[in-house]
């Protein structure tokens, strides 16, 4: 199996360049978390990968082949958006059915599991399901149908905590038995940050940040002390974010540390989460510009 | 290639409406009418001959291939869902729909036999097309081979337009299709009351346009008698129009998009 390229892909709707010039390559067996605000154009970079939409510019390929209307690897491509593309009065095991038949193999015995597991009733007809069970029926399709690249675009999406705790142990366990390639594109990072391998942050329609998620948190430290000490001490570090309660500042720097540079009593240095870095990485021109 | 498990999710989805179609149109036109006149008392006045009409199966096949032709949005974003791209989606639409159209003009000749001699009066053909084109040849088994083929022409040539007609408002939000479907009667209709007058005026029988309609329908040397009008023609342009259409609408099909 091999990667699939993307290169120097554009997106634009009418003036608006929501992507601009992304270059990827989404390596096999990976779990990658795709991170970025709302409108920051996840769901479309999802939607051109899978030929749902098209590009403006650049390539997508996958063996060399561009993946527009080419059944062979689509088919091995899921996406799960929030968007319901099944037909509305389609029943819950029957929409299993279809996408048995349609894609080149499902684990019905998967499937039979999770629809236990979550409490879905395979009699449903598609448009009685609340939100959560659409996410659901949609999750069980991901985790079951036999591709080598699964998008996940939101798949939270109306899930109480333990769906949601359900789903994270469902797809570690299924990523074990059957290794592939998992996007991940969630607001909810806190709760992916252990499942990811791989991080990148999308803003301002580039990709900004393209690290392992060990690397990524490895760069993101908390400075904390005495608003002195701390402006003293991360003075030309890449300083990303701040607090401040009274004297008491906490600067976020995102890169190395200055080896050399001595770290005063006063002030603690710790690492910081993925969803701290990332909310201080994507808010940085806002602080740029309330400052 | 996905073809054949596409194919085979179109043409058991469009059988199954098939039959629900047919039995609706029972439904609607003998059942009902025989529920209201025993309502209303009549029951004895009710005939199955005066309300089953001779092209009952014809006209729900020519209905029903040109609305479920029209109907592209929903089937591509299944298909697109299902890691199947528009050419597959295309290609197993049209080949479910031709078997469908085969499958349909079949019950169409089995139910006019049947119509034919169980309930038809005498002179009544086995189809409506045999008015213009079924005395052409000699030989009667030409004939009904020449309609037979005319009709299958005919209903394919409804099913393309509604494909056509599908795929442009598959391109378009749901409030620009309503703007499309309400608008675009309206336009006609002023359109049919312009060459209404146009015709009082200049005759339009004169133009052109004229002489081009009745000569693709096979009205040669104004040669216009019931049976004999020549068949060819209606296969020559019945062929050249499905190959435009189908042209068309596959071009459309390439520009379908999820979410529009």
């Amino acid at each position: 199996m091999k990667p699939i390229k993307v290169a120097h892909l554009v997106k634009q709707f009418n003036k608006n360049r929501v992507l601009d010039d992304i270059s990827l390559n989404i390596q096999p067996d990976t779990i990658y978390g795709l991170l970025g605000r709302n409108g920051a154009g996840k769901s479309t970079l999802f939607n051109i990968i899978t030929n749902r939409i098209p590009m403006s510019a650049g390539e997508v390929t996958i063996e060399g082949e561009p993946i527009a209307n080419n059944d062979r690897v689509l088919n091995r491509i899921y996406l799960m958006s929030e968007g319901n593309l099944y037909p509305s009065r389609m029943r819950v095991g029957e929409i299993f059915k279809l996408t048995a038949g349609l894609y080149q193999g499902m684990d019905l015995e998967l499937v039979s599991n999770l629809t236990q597991q979550f409490g879905l009733d395979v009699k449903t007809r598609f448009n009685k399901l609340s939100t959560g069970y659409r996410s659901i029926l949609k999750l069980i399709i991901a985790l079951s149908v036999d591709v080598d690249y699964v998008f996940l675009d939101e798949p939270t999406l109306g899930l109480d905590a333990n769906h949601r705790e359900l789903f994270y142990d469902a797809l570690l366990d299924s990523y074990a038995k059957r290794p592939r390639t998992f996007v991940i594109s969630t607001h909810l990072i806190e709760e992916i940050a252990n499942l990811i391998e791989q991080v990148w942050v999308l803003q301002n329609g580039h990709i900004t940040i393209n690290e392992s998620t060990e690397e990524m948190l490895q760069k993101g430290y908390a400075i904390t002390g005495p608003t002195e000490d701390v402006v003293a001490y991360t003075a030309g570090l890449n300083v990303i974010g701040q607090d401040q309660l009274g004297n008491l500042r906490v600067n976020y720097v995102y890169g190395e540390l200055v080896g050399d540079r001595a770290i005063p009593d006063t002030v603690s240095v710790s690492h910081i989460d993925l969803q701290k870095l990332f909310v201080n990485l994507t808010s940085q021109e806002v602080a740029t510009v309330e400052n | 290639m996905r073809t054949k498990a596409a194919f085979k999710y179109q043409f058991q989805n469009l059988l199954k409406l098939l039959g629900w179609s047919y039995l609706w149109a029972v439904v609607g036109i003998v059942v009902l009418p025989f529920i209201f006149s025993l309502i209303l008392g009549q029951a004895d006045d009710y005939s199955l001959s005066s309300y089953i009409p001779n092209g009952l199966t014809a006209i729900v096949l020519t209905i029903f291939v040109f609305v479920t032709g029209g109907m592209t949005y929903d089937g591509f974003k299944l298909f697109i869902q299902n890691g199947i791209g528009r050419k597959t989606y295309f290609r197993s639409k049209v080949y479910a729909l031709a078997l469908i159209i085969v499958l349909g003009e079949a019950i169409n000749l089995v139910y006019g036999a049947l119509y034919q001699r169980l309930i038809g009066k005498s002179g009544t053909r086995l189809f409506g097309l045999s008015v213009l084109y079924g005395d052409y040849f000699k030989n009667s088994a030409a004939n009904l081979l020449a309609v037979l083929l005319i009709t299958l022409l005919f209903i394919a040539c409804v099913a393309v337009t509604g494909m056509v007609i599908g795929t442009i408002l598959g391109l378009f939000s749901r409030r620009v299709q309503v703007l499309l479907i309400v608008g675009i009667p309206i336009l006609m209709f002023i359109l049919l009351i312009v060459l209404v007058v146009l015709n009082d005026q200049s005759s339009l029988k004169l133009t052109w346009l004229w002489q081009f309609l009745v000569f693709i329908i096979g009205v040669v040397n104004d040669n216009i008698h019931s049976g004999h009008l020549v068949v060819y023609a209606p296969m020559i342009s019945g062929s050249v129009y499905i190959a435009v259409m189908l042209s068309i609408a596959y071009y459309l099909t390439l520009k379908l998009r999820v979410p529009r």
